[in-house]
């Protein structure tokens, strides 16, 4: 299969989810009783944005980024996320996003300690989290901290919620595209506690209706289960577990499948009031698989990654203003490239890589106002071996209470290589690991900003600034994709990244009306030998302008209103400048990779939430319009022949989404 | 679920009609000066070179041959060397044989450039089947186009090029190699053509009653795969001559073809 046929298939597969299913909307954790919670916590968040010393690090508040308008309806913190300055949403139709330069695939994101990988449904239209079961998500998206590894780019932490110790509760909800459950409650009271969600879409019930899309399967699912258990006040143990699943097929002639499953143990203690140990096992595996069977003819194609890990952090309090980080991790991860079966030949590509890391970490206050977090991490990884040494800081000053200056820098690798085989990451994009000949990703990051709010905490601000190279980035050479041969090694090529930018932010916290301002200017490029003949080129992920506008209204206990409106300017685009024929065909000859641009990307999207408090329960409806003013952003930009026009050639715009109304009905009790 | 859900739900969906699209940019295309193009073929009858100039995307296809140029074919395995003269297409042509299993080398000199590209010579193929049928789409059916073949077996290394005619014209093309071989060392290439409901059909791929599909599938090198892969991968292929930058391929095969007649009403369907 060509790239030109995935993008097809995805584009197929996608046109048809957006044109037989329609959105709903599903309702965050913002329920009314929640509200009053809200005021409290957004005055919280914006002093512990002044205070925080770990520059680019975002404690994501949940319950507001539910509050905003979604695609679909569907509350998605990857998809929210994309509003905060410096992150971006990778496009229409895929579910990873960006930041500071950085691909999807240069992102971990961590469930409870375990790693997912391409944590979509649907191609990327969802993510595989259901907002009902998180409870806490932080992003570090500027030097990371020592404590974590394996992402050249950024971090996203998340946690399952945890069961309540003392009553159950329920919820469900119901959508057009899918239904959700979340049940949570005490085992044992004060001792052991479960939360499960559950989510099945249902639009094989739609297709069903079709004569068309009859013998269409498209169908996700997900799963996520906490068991807590707290012997004593100084011992919780958590065991998490997380599965999500998705089949896209038609009939018995091609389907598609993917899914993580992914499980974890956590085990904190407390020995006295100053020392703490965290333990955590965790492992994941995931399973992308595509077949066809068309006329007898077989193909099938599968991948793999399958972690597993033990990590131990151990945290000393010295004092209140000064504390101590250690730890050590080591994990195992085994990656099937491919497996290919096309008639009765079997290729695979399977690599296995130990990686082992320590790392030592301080956060503590200084006197006259300075604050520094620093770390140091050494990763040991591969038989050969790589030994990098990572050190990272982070410093404050604190001008006043209100106003704090921050600066920081931080060297980070990855050696899970995931190769997109688009502009976009997409479930099937190949993976290769750190060997002999791939070495292992690094990202050199410096950052500084500023930070400031008004003294009740109603408006604050920020500015960041950051400059990141990157070395050993890798794409496919020129002309090879996917398919082009089973070892990954031989049809990709190393080389450099580089981005800069700086990102402003102003918020509103408090009054009826609360939201955000962000906007980011940014420039990322990418020399990789042997592609555009060795020169820099805009990557294709360099976006020069975001700017995104958040708003959220309460209209009194019952109703609550939001809107976003987001702008990204137009995407680097590898087109043809001249034409030729080979044997009859139209081909194109491209001088320069990524020397054009798409055009801008522009939306609005609308919410509105009618939450009715009962004594026994609480029920909600939410409504949506994705994309309120029906801009058809480019998703996708193609070059045919067209007969009709003098030139016999045309440039052609697929848009994925036009206007997208969307409703749920959630009842909690 | 209740009423008013599914009433909230119903017209949730109609009106969801707004969705996907495309439309035609207007695009400012990059100027670069004109690069040659040579297309060199070698087959038994003869050997065919067409030279030509890169077009600009705005403009309609230039498809001018050059003929301000001295071509010549060497026989590597034999040193004899051929010089080819162009016809009243265009074509520099010579009706000279070649043989499988021997190594040639083409040779074109325009103004103060020189580009040289090798090719080994592949045995003819054997074609064994060829056949219509409708399989089932999310959208429609579509007709899909099987060729079976065998390669020689002294060709272990040899990848397939296949070319479809439509009534003689170029239709499309694609490649294969050796790993889509079955048991009796069969190769299956598969081809989606037509849509059923031809209203809805682009004008470059339907396919009427009557029309005629012609099948010409040559043993090509690998690196005449990959340049082909290349240009599907929309990339400008890799360079295959020797010299200064041109585009282009040279190749040496034994074509075998064969033909079938479209008739829709009488396909078998796969659900």
């Amino acid at each position: 299969m060509t790239r030109a046929a995935i993008i097809r298939s995805k584009l197929l597969l996608l046109c048809l989810i957006a044109a037989i299913s329609t959105a709903h909307a599903e309702i965050s954790d913002s329920l009314a009783d929640h509200r009053l919670q809200e005021v409290v916590v957004t005055g919280t968040a914006a002093r512990a944005r002044i205070t925080n010393s770990q520059i680019g690090a975002e404690r994501l508040e949940l319950h507001t980024l539910a509050a905003t308008p979604a695609f679909a309806g569907e509350a998605d913190i990857l998809k929210s996320i994309a509003l905060l300055p410096g992150v971006r949403a990778e496009g229409d139709g895929a579910g990873g996003f960006e930041v500071r330069g950085g691909t999807a695939a240069q992102n971990r994101v961590m469930l409870d300690g375990a790693t997912l990988f391409s944590p979509t449904h649907v191609m990327g239209i969802f993510s595989t989290f259901n907002d009902r079961a998180i409870n806490r998500a932080t992003l570090f998206k500027g030097p990371i901290p020592a404590a974590y590894g394996g992402a050249s780019s950024s971090v996203l932490e998340t946690a399952l919620a945890p069961g309540g110790m003392e009553r159950w509760h329920a919820s469900g909800t119901v959508g057009i595209l899918a239904a959700k459950i979340a049940a949570d409650g005490p085992i044992v009271a004060d001792r052991l506690s479960l939360a499960v969600t559950a989510r099945r879409s249902y639009v094989d019930a739609f297709l069903k209706m079709v004569p068309k899309y009859r013998s269409t399967v498209m169908n996700f699912y997900d799963v996520t289960a906490k068991l807590r258990f707290t012997p004593s006040s100084r011992h919780t143990l958590d065991a998490s577990f997380f599965i999500s699943h998705d089949n896209m097929a038609v009939g018995s002639i091609m389907g598609m499948y993917w899914g993580n499953i992914a499980g974890s143990v956590n085990w904190l203690a407390r020995a006295g009031n100053r020392l703490s140990f965290a333990t955590t096992a965790a492992f994941t595996s995931y399973n992308p698989k595509m077949a066809m069977d068309v006329m007898d003819m077989n193909q099938e194609m599968k991948g793999l990654v399958n972690t597993g890990s033990i990590n131990e952090r151990i945290t000393f309090e010295l004092s209140d203003l000064h504390t101590f980080e250690a730890g050590v991790r080591s994990e195992l991860v085994r990656v099937k490239s491919a497996e290919w079966t096309v008639g009765i030949t079997h290729e695979r590509d399977v690599r296995s890589l130990w990686e082992n890391a320590a790392w030592i970490g301080y956060n503590g206050q200084m006197p006259d106002h300075w604050e520094v977090a620093a770390g140091l991490r050494l990763d040991v990884a591969g038989r050969k071996p790589y030994v990098d040494l990572q050190p990272r800081v982070s410093v404050k000053y604190s001008i006043n209470e209100l106003h704090s200056l921050k600066a920081g820098g931080g060297v980070s690798t990855q050696t899970i290589h995931s190769i997109r085989s688009g502009t976009t990451s997409f479930p099937f994009d190949r993976y290769a690991l750190t060997s002999s000949a791939v070495r292992p990703e690094r990202s050199v990051q410096y950052a500084t900003g500023y930070a400031g709010m008004t003294s009740d905490a109603a408006f604050d601000w920020s500015a960041e600034a950051y400059w990141k190279t990157m070395s050993n980035v890798y794409d496919y050479r020129d002309g090879c994709n996917t398919f082009s041969d089973i070892d990954i090694e031989r049809i990709i090529l190393g080389g450099r990244g580089r981005s800069y930018g700086a990102e402003l932010m102003l918020r509103k916290n408090s009054g009826r009306l609360t939201g955000w301002i962000s906007y980011t200017i940014s420039r990322t490029q990418t020399r990789i030998p042997g592609i555009n003949d060795g020169k820099w080129y805009d990557a294709t992920n360099d976006r020069r302008h975001d700017i995104t506008v958040t708003a959220i209204y309460s209209l009194g206990s019952a109703w609550n209103l939001s809107a976003s409106w987001i702008y990204l300017s137009g995407h680097p685009l590898t087109a043809p400048d001249v034409k030729y024929e080979v044997s009859g065909i139209t081909c194109y000859y491209y001088s320069r990779r990524n020397s054009y641009h798409t055009p801008p990307t522009h939306r609005l999207d609308l919410a509105a939430t009618y939450t009715h408090t009962g004594r026994r329960a609480t029920y909600q409806w939410s409504f949506g319009v994705f994309n309120a003013y029906c801009r058809y952003n480019p998703y996708l930009v193609y070059f045919e022949n067209d007969p009709s026009k003098p030139s016999g050639t045309r440039a052609v715009q697929q848009s994925l989404y036009g206007l997208i109304p969307s409703v749920s009905y959630t009842l909690s009790f | 679920m209740n009423p008013a859900a599914s009433r909230i739900i119903f017209l949730t969906l109609a009106a969801c009609a707004l969705c996907s699209c495309s439309k035609e940019l207007d695009f400012e295309y990059h100027y670069i000066p004109p690069l040659t193009v040579i297309e060199g073929e070698l087959t038994p009858a003869g050997a065919k070179v067409g030279i030509t100039l890169t077009t600009p995307m705005g403009e309609p296809m230039d498809r001018t041959r050059l003929t301000d140029a001295t071509v010549t074919l060497t026989d590597l395995t034999t040193g004899l060397t051929t010089a080819l003269t162009p016809d009243s297409d265009g074509f520099f042509r010579s009706s000279a044989g070649s043989t499988a299993g021997r190594d040639y080398r083409l040779s074109v000199s325009r103004g103060e450039a020189t580009y040289e590209a090798d090719a080994g010579m592949f045995s003819p193929v054997t074609i064994t089947g060829m056949e219509f049928s409708w399989i089932r789409m999310p959208y429609d059916y579509v007709a899909a186009l099987r060729v079976q073949f065998t390669g020689n077996p002294a060709d272990a290394d040899a990848c397939y090029w296949i070319k479809l005619l439509r009534n003689g014209e170029i239709y499309s093309w694609g490649t294969l190699d050796s790993r889509a071989a079955d048991a009796s060392g069969t190769l299956t290439y598969i081809a989606i053509t037509s849509r059923r409901d031809t209203d809805e059909e682009d004008d470059a791929t339907v396919l009427f009653e009557g029309d005629v599909m012609t099948a010409e599938i040559a043993g090509i090198s690998a690196a005449m795969r990959d340049y082909l892969e290349a240009l599907a991968n929309d990339s400008s292929g890799p360079a295959m001559f020797a010299g200064p930058r041109c585009l282009g391929y040279f190749c040496a095969n034994s074509p075998a073809t064969r033909s079938v007649t479209f008739h829709p009403a009488d396909l078998p369907i796969q659900e």
